[in-house]
């Protein structure tokens, strides 16, 4: 268990930087998680750290030490592959005995056919085995240990994939996609198994995804990382509830967050729809701005109700079982809006139907027109005729 | 509708059949003239296993022809008989010793004549050689030109490409004068190395490494291989079905050629390969010797017949390559 430092790496394909200047620190012991869409140089980011590619400038530091020029294999990280990446030919005790046998043994005992009458190796290949098999017991695979990979379902090879960066006890373990090949079942049992695992392990994880699901449920910590920047390292829960732009807000969370045009006037106050908020923008100008809801603040109420902000048409039910996601269109035709209901409303609606829709109040989330976002002052108590507007 | 379908159908097993028909005619012809008489040979007749039981051989008359001393010996045996009569009665002894089954004439006739068994081994020698080698050369350069990123790269394929399409007669010439400067004609040097390096060896395994994920190799290099391992420790294992494929291509290559040993080899029949050792039955003054040349070459294609029979699957595999994953 040991941190790592990342010091204003950039990195260069040809023309393009797919990394500019990121800076990131791995605490000991944490699930760190990089999150961003595909080509946003994650796993870029993630092989520098790894040592299988090369950075244009800017150092890593594992545990004090600067492994700029240190080779992947001497860094004593251990990765997990998308395509889980065993040797093909093979068992899965052989993949798991590999990494040992190339740290513990020496070139001599490695050797083919005479090695292992060596000297010291005996004694060495009893202990590799033996740390093989607790390994396998930890991952319940032990009755797999004489099978390839190609006799393994999915989920069995990711097992072993673990197994084999598991064995060699590293500072950390780098994963890339490990779960993008399993479907969806048994990704999310997947996800509880690694949860359990890195607590179980108390070693530093650094896990790459495109699924903010995955980077939402495991992580102690979430980097949202979009055109080789990373937006915003922080909580899970602070990622989502407390994004820093725009880009980060409509990344996290799933379904996407409503995105409604709005206006800023000079003395703070938003304007959207019509509608004014009560909160007020701090020292901005006056500029057109994109207000973002998030669909479990936005509630359909009766038509009559006062709360009701936004007129729309119901376009779509998606009907999730927990959930009920009623899309609709706002009455200039232009927004849409998802909203989250429960199941139930599903009678009340059907497709053609007019709906209202209130707003949760202070939950609403205001970006400028860069699509940074801009920080509403704390609500004042008794705020006269402020208080009796809606949002 | 199913009428006009099976007619497509049925056109193209016409043009199937008749296409191998063409290839496994001559197949037919040899082990057919290897099994028959050489009478029945020339007069084209016997089907294909040849209808005699026995035939004489008669150069083996011709060597053992009662002479005078062989008469005068056997006037014992044939009392009352004169020299004409003694000479007959000798003469049909030494063709009912002389005569046997045209089979048992062609097949020992094949390994008498010739040392075949040194051309065999040669012939082993010589391709495993040249096989071995060229994936010792070949793996590696494969691996750079698929998986390295470096300077060049494109232009080294390039040129693996364009040498591709080289075809070894045109540098026959120069590739002898070399050999023959640095005094290697008449060695197995001289069969073998002008063909260590195949650049469709390197090209054919360069496609296959590209299918391999970069994960693989990736994961190799964290676990600690240094590259020269992954080659032999990752690369070749995963690329079995590949370089099957490409041994059959190496080994029938060199098995078969005539045209290369019959450059380099020109006087040690110590180091003839198979089909040089067939032109050891070329007619001459004695006639010629189908039967026996035949059953050469039925001996000389067995070992690959045998082998591709074994690896058929393995080698459609290898040629589709597409089917691996």
């Amino acid at each position: 268990m040991s941190h790592i430092q990342v010091n204003a790496i950039e990195k260069s394909f040809a023309d393009t930087k797919v990394l500019q200047g990121v800076q990131l620190d791995i605490r000991g012991g944490e699930f760190l998680t990089l999150v961003g869409p595909s080509g946003c140089g994650k796993s870029t980011l993630l092989r520098i750290i790894a040592g299988l590619e090369r950075q244009t400038s800017g150092d890593v530091v594992i545990a004090g030490r600067n492994v700029n020029g240190v080779r992947a294999s001497e860094r004593d990280l251990a990765m997990v592959f998308q395509s889980y990446a065993l040797y093909p030919h093979l068992t899965v005790r052989d993949n798991m005995m590999t990494p040992l046998r190339l740290r513990d043994l020496s070139k001599a005992q490695r050797t083919p056919l005479v090695g292992r009458y060596l000297p010291g190796s005996k004694k060495k290949l009893a202990g590799i085995r033996e740390t093989v098999e607790e390994t396998a017991d930890i991952l319940k695979i032990r009755e797999l240990l004489a099978r390839k990979p190609g006799q393994l379902s999915g989920g069995q090879r990711q097992r072993a994939a673990l197994g084999r960066a598991m064995v060699r006890r590293p500072v950390a373990f780098l994963m890339d996609e490990p779960l993008s090949n399993l479907d969806a079942a048994l990704r999310v049992h997947m996800r509880a198994e690694l949860t359990d695992l890195h607590r179980r392990l108390q070693a530093t994880f650094v896990y790459v995804t495109h699924d903010q699901a995955e980077a939402l449920t495991m992580s102690s910590r979430v980097a949202v990382m979009m055109d080789g920047r990373i937006l915003q390292l922080d909580t899970p829960m602070a990622v989502y509830a407390d994004p820093v732009s725009r880009r980060v807000a409509e990344f996290i969370g799933s379904p996407k967050i409503n995105i409604l045009p709005g206006r800023l006037d000079s003395a703070g106050r938003v304007t959207v729809l019509g509608h004014s908020m009560a909160r007020r923008i701090t020292d901005a100008a006056a500029q057109s701005v994109s207000v973002g809801i998030r669909p479990e603040h936005l509630i359909d109420v009766p038509t009559d109700s006062d709360a009701a902000e936004y007129v729309g048409v119901v376009r779509r039910l998606e009907h999730l079982g927990s959930d009920l996601y009623i899309h609709a269109s706002l009455s200039d035709g232009q927004e849409m809006l998802i909203i989250r209901s429960d199941p139930d409303a599903a009678a009340r609606y059907s497709y053609g139907d007019p709906i209202t829709i209130a707003q949760v109040k202070g939950a609403a989330l205001i970006f400028d027109d860069k699509g940074d976002r801009l920080r509403t002052a704390p609500k004042k108590e008794s705020a006269g005729d402020d208080a009796l507007e809606v949002a | 509708m199913n009428r006009i379908h099976y007619l497509g159908e049925s056109w193209k097993h016409l043009i199937l059949i008749l296409g191998s028909m063409i290839v496994i005619l001559p197949f037919y012809v040899m082990v057919s003239f290897s099994l028959k008489s050489p009478g029945q040979i020339e007069r084209n007749e016997g089907g294909f296993f040849g209808t005699e039981n026995s035939m004489v051989d008669e150069r083996c008359v011709k060597l053992r022809e009662p002479d005078r001393n062989a008469i005068a010996a056997a006037r014992d045996r044939f009392e009352g008989l004169d020299d004409t009569q003694i000479y007959r009665a000798l003469l049909a002894e030494i063709e009912t010793d002389c005569s046997m089954h045209p089979i048992v004439y062609n097949y020992s006739k094949a390994f008498s004549e010739a040392p075949l068994l040194r051309y065999l081994m040669n012939g082993v020698i010589v391709t495993v050689s040249i096989f071995v080698i060229q994936v010792i050369v070949a793996l590696p350069c494969a691996y750079a030109l698929a998986k390295l990123r470096f300077r060049g790269r494109g232009f080294v394929f390039g040129m693996v490409i364009f040498c591709l399409l080289i075809p070894v007669h045109a540098i026959a010439l120069p590739l002898y004068i070399m050999l023959a400067k640095v005094g290697l004609t008449n060695t197995y040097a001289a069969l073998i190395i002008p063909w260590t390096i195949s650049v469709f060896g390197i090209f054919l395994m360069r496609q296959f490494f590209m299918t391999v994920p970069d994960d693989l190799i990736d994961a190799a290099r964290m676990d600690g291989m240094s590259e020269f391992w992954i080659v032999w420790k990752v690369m070749l294992p995963t690329a079995i079905p590949a370089l099957l494929a490409f041994a059959i291509f190496s080994v029938v290559a060199h098995w078969n050629d005539y045209f290369w040993p019959r450059i380099v080899v020109t006087g040690n029949r110590d180091l003839f390969t198979p089909p040089l050792g067939l032109r050891e039955f070329k007619g001459d003054a004695d006639g010629s010797f189908f039967g026996p040349m035949m059953a050469t070459a039925t001996i000389i294609v067995m070992p690959l017949i045998v082998a591709f029979l074994l690896a058929q699957r393995r080698f459609i595999e290898g040629i589709t390559l597409s089917g691996m994953k």
